[in-house]
């Protein structure tokens, strides 16, 4: 009974304020109508009030999911693996694409350079999105590392981003040989801006590792998330859900056990020793 | 370039105007044009400078930390929003080492490379606390400025085109009016020398060409009543020329006859066929035609009794008057011929009257003289006494026929040249040894000079006068004898202090058989007269009784 009346008020709690959902740059484009749309449907699925609040990278998302200015943020596995250790985030669900769970951490480069591998980019300008990116960054830094090139030094220079859809653009327009992004994020802009991705080309991949999880901070009430996961879960299932789902490049969500993570886990603590 | 000048110059009005037209345009508006498009040019790029330079500064602190941050893709985003600035065309920021931090053509200009600076770029420096931590570099796109400018200069040379055709449009239509206004004055004046009268258009616009052509058609019909009254003139004074028995000349001054009236035709000559020609042709004589030849050269007037000669060569006289006239001379020739023959005629009328005035005398004179015949025809026996009667009375008679002989019969002899002296001296050669018998003083002035007329009617005159003279003084009486020459006069002058002729005797001195003195016959001042007439000249005497007489011949010679 007990038990009941601690859920029962941890919901109705849930319900007396706005949950914060963090959105960084670096994996969403900032498509305020879709996060709108997606904010709205699980309000409208769950009964909680959403609001979004938008970082410009994972550190600020940390710091924020870490103070408590966001509840839910949907963040990259790295990041995830770095805060579930640190502060005890929680994963929420996985975005399913038509790969599964996973995605990958794509070289890529314009369809009319010669660069094969991510190695033959040495002395030339090359983008990173977020340092604490798996795809964007630990991935492409864990082969580089494996295969005796620092990164900083390898690339003359190495930019950063602090957005796929960014490092998309930067080879787009020339200003950068190549760069390594979210699969994911390649995709869906090869679905809404084809002539971009015309334009490119995909000469490496990194993974499969486990896609960018929506993860919850630790101060958010369990139930509460339950109830969200629950909605998240069953999204693809009505026609809303999967409109919504299709303008943000998924198909849907699912959920992951947390060491289906430990293989970035594994790059991350490989790349602190090194440097 | 002569040639063109040339053509330029015998162009049509038209031609002229249009090209004014067109040169004014070209050289006014077309500059004008030009200017104020690059004008315009300059001013649009300043504004290009002073948007991309505010933008920079408006975003001064953003740039320093891009380039201090390394902040590459956010740069480029900077300058690739910069290089969307309308007339930028490249914008590159460099660090401070010319580092390329971020282009807006990242292909060429890659992110790190060293960026030459190069003369065609524009920089401006990015300060933090007055030290310079890069620049920004950029271009200006001239095709953004030619794209605006251009459609510009299209629409200038258009219009200066447009305007040019305009002008010379204008140049031909102002042309076609004022070759329009200009034929119908031309038409006046046309019908004018036709002889009719102009006919104005009423056109209803008023400027100074339709002034121009009133003006010319109140001028000619002004004109023309004018020359109405000039023909009128013309032929009233032609007609009134022609009807002259008179000849008229208009002579140049080498002789030439450019005009003559009608009355040339009584002497067989045509007006045609005198005009150019000199006017000797109608001259007899050498002497006409020399004395009216020089008083042309000296531009002097002349008047004398002239022959004249027609077709048939049958010779006439005439009173020839020359007097300059402007540049030519105006010589008339009126036929005195019939008043030659009257003239002529009365003096053979005087002479018959004379003649029977003459005879009374001669036969008063002759009875006289055979008086003292008859007389001692009544004698039977003569003596010595008688016989000296008779034989001076023979004498007598002989001296009056003898005198009368050469009154009546005056000796005609062609004129010629001879020298004053030559005169004087055959005459003194008779009557020195009077001259010295009776001891008179005889003072000559004689100019030496050359006579042309009949030397033996001068001698005859002068030796009447001087004997006249030597018969009037007494004593050691006194004669001047002057020959002289007074322009194309010859003037002889005979003076004696001697007893002068009384008053009442003065008229009648010149009359035949006029004496106070018994032994002579009359008739020698009569013989004086007569060949001073002959010789045309003038005969004059003044005479105090007791002081005496000077006797004054004036002849051409």
């Amino acid at each position: 009974m007990v038990v009941l009346f601690a859920l029962l008020l941890s919901v109705l709690l849930a319900f007396g304020r706005d949950i914060k959902v963090g959105f960084t740059a670096v994996i969403t484009r900032e498509d305020v109508k879709t996060i709108k749309d997606f904010l709205d449907y699980l309000s409208k699925k769950t009964g909680f009030s959403f609001s979004p609040v938008f970082a410009r990278s994972y550190d600020e998302m940390d710091f924020y999911l870490f103070n408590g200015k966001v509840d839910l943020a949907y963040i990259c596995g790295a990041p995830y693996v770095e805060g579930h250790k640190k502060y005890g985030y929680y994963l929420v669900a996985v975005p399913l694409t038509s790969k599964g769970p996973y995605y990958y951490s794509y070289v890529i480069t314009k369809k009319d350079r010669p660069y094969r591998s991510i190695l033959d980019f040495e002395g030339k300008p090359y983008a990173f999105s977020d340092p604490k990116s798996n795809s964007g960054s630990v991935a492409p830094t864990y082969f580089l590392l494996k295969n005796g090139y620092f990164p900083t030094e390898f690339f003359k220079p190495l930019i950063y981003t602090y957005s796929h859809y960014e490092s998309i653009m930067a080879v787009y327009k020339g200003f950068v040989e190549g760069a390594s992004v979210d699969s994911i994020v390649y995709e869906h802009t090869s679905l809404v801006a084809p002539h971009i991705t015309n334009k490119l080309k995909v000469i490496q991949k990194f993974g499969p590792f486990p896609a960018t999880p929506i993860v919850a901070s630790k101060r958010l009430d369990p139930n509460t998330v339950e109830v969200i996961k629950s909605a998240l879960l069953v999204m693809h299932q009505d026609e809303e859900g999967r409109k919504i789902l299709k303008n943000m490049g998924i198909l849907g969500f699912t959920y992951l056990e947390p060491k289906h993570y430990e293989t970035i886990a594994h790059m991350i603590s490989y790349i602190k020793k090194i440097r | 370039m002569k040639a063109f000048a040339e053509r330029l110059r015998k162009a049509s009005i038209g031609l002229k105007l249009s090209l004014t037209f067109v040169f004014v345009i070209a050289l006014c508006s077309l500059p004008m044009s030009l200017l104020t498009i690059n004008y315009l040019s300059n001013k649009l790029k300043q504004h290009v400078m002073n948007t991309i330079e505010e933008s920079v500064r408006s975003q001064k602190d953003e740039f320093i930390e891009l380039i201090l941050m390394e902040n590459y893709w956010r740069a480029f985003n900077k300058i690739e929003a910069l290089s969307q600035i309308p007339g930028v065309k490249e914008v590159v920021l460099v660090d401070a080492n010319n580092r390329v931090v971020a282009s807006s053509d990242p292909e060429k200009k890659t992110v790190g490379s060293y960026f030459p600076e190069g003369p065609d770029y524009l920089k401006i420096p990015i300060e933090s606390y007055s030290y310079t931590i890069g620049h920004l570099y950029y271009q200006i796109k001239r095709e953004y400025i030619e794209g605006i400018v251009s459609p510009l200069r299209f629409i200038t040379l258009a219009f200066t085109f447009l305007f040019t055709l305009v002008g010379v449009l204008l140049g031909v239509l102002v042309s076609l009016r004022i070759k329009d206004r200009l034929g119908q004055v031309r038409e006046m004046i046309e019908e004018f020398k036709r002889g009719g009268m102009p006919i104005k258009k009423d056109v209803w616009e008023r400027d100074e060409l339709t002034e121009l052509a009133d003006f010319v058609h109140k001028s000619l019909s002004d004109l023309k009543g004018i020359f109405s009254n000039l023909e009128f003139a013309r032929n009233f004074y032609e007609s009134l020329f022609n009807t002259l028995q008179e000849i008229v000349l208009i002579l140049d001054e080498t002789g030439s006859i450019y005009f003559c009236n009608k009355a040339v035709e009584n002497y067989g000559f045509s007006v045609e066929a005198l005009l150019g020609r000199k006017v000797g042709v109608l001259l007899g004589g050498p002497r006409e035609r020399r004395e009216v030849r020089e008083s042309l050269r000296q531009k002097g007037t002349y008047t004398g009794v002239v022959k004249l000669r027609n077709k048939r060569g049958e010779e006439s006289y005439a009173l020839a008057v020359l007097v300059p006239w402007v540049d030519a001379f105006i010589f008339t020739l009126k036929d005195i011929t019939e008043l030659k023959r009257s003239e002529e005629l009365v003096k053979r009328m005087e002479v018959f009257s004379l003649l029977g005035e003459m005879s009374a005398y001669l036969a008063h004179e002759l009875k006289n003289a055979t008086l003292p015949l008859r007389l001692l025809s009544e004698v039977s026996e003569w003596n010595e006494d008688d016989i000296k009667v008779v034989r001076a009375s023979i004498e007598r008679v002989d001296k009056i026929v003898s005198s009368f002989l050469q009154f009546a019969r005056p000796v005609e002899e062609e004129k010629r040249e001879f020298s004053s002296w030559q005169l004087v001296k055959d005459v003194l050669e008779i009557y020195e040894p009077a001259i010295k018998k009776k001891g008179i003083d005889l003072v000559l002035d004689v100019m030496d000079f050359k006579l042309y007329t009949n030397k033996t009617a001068l001698e005859i005159i002068l030796s009447n006068l001087l004997k006249n003279a030597i018969e009037a003084v007494d004593g050691k009486g006194r004669i001047e004898i002057s020959l002289r020459k007074e322009g194309k006069k010859t003037v002889l002058i005979v003076k004696d202090n001697g007893h002068g002729i009384p008053k009442r005797h003065i008229k009648k001195v010149f009359d035949p058989f006029f004496s106070t003195k018994r032994a002579n016959t009359g008739l020698g001042l009569s013989t004086v007269v007569r060949y001073v007439q002959m010789l045309e000249g003038r005969l004059s005497v003044f005479s105090e009784e007791g002081k005496g007489s000077t006797f004054l011949v004036e002849v051409k010679a």
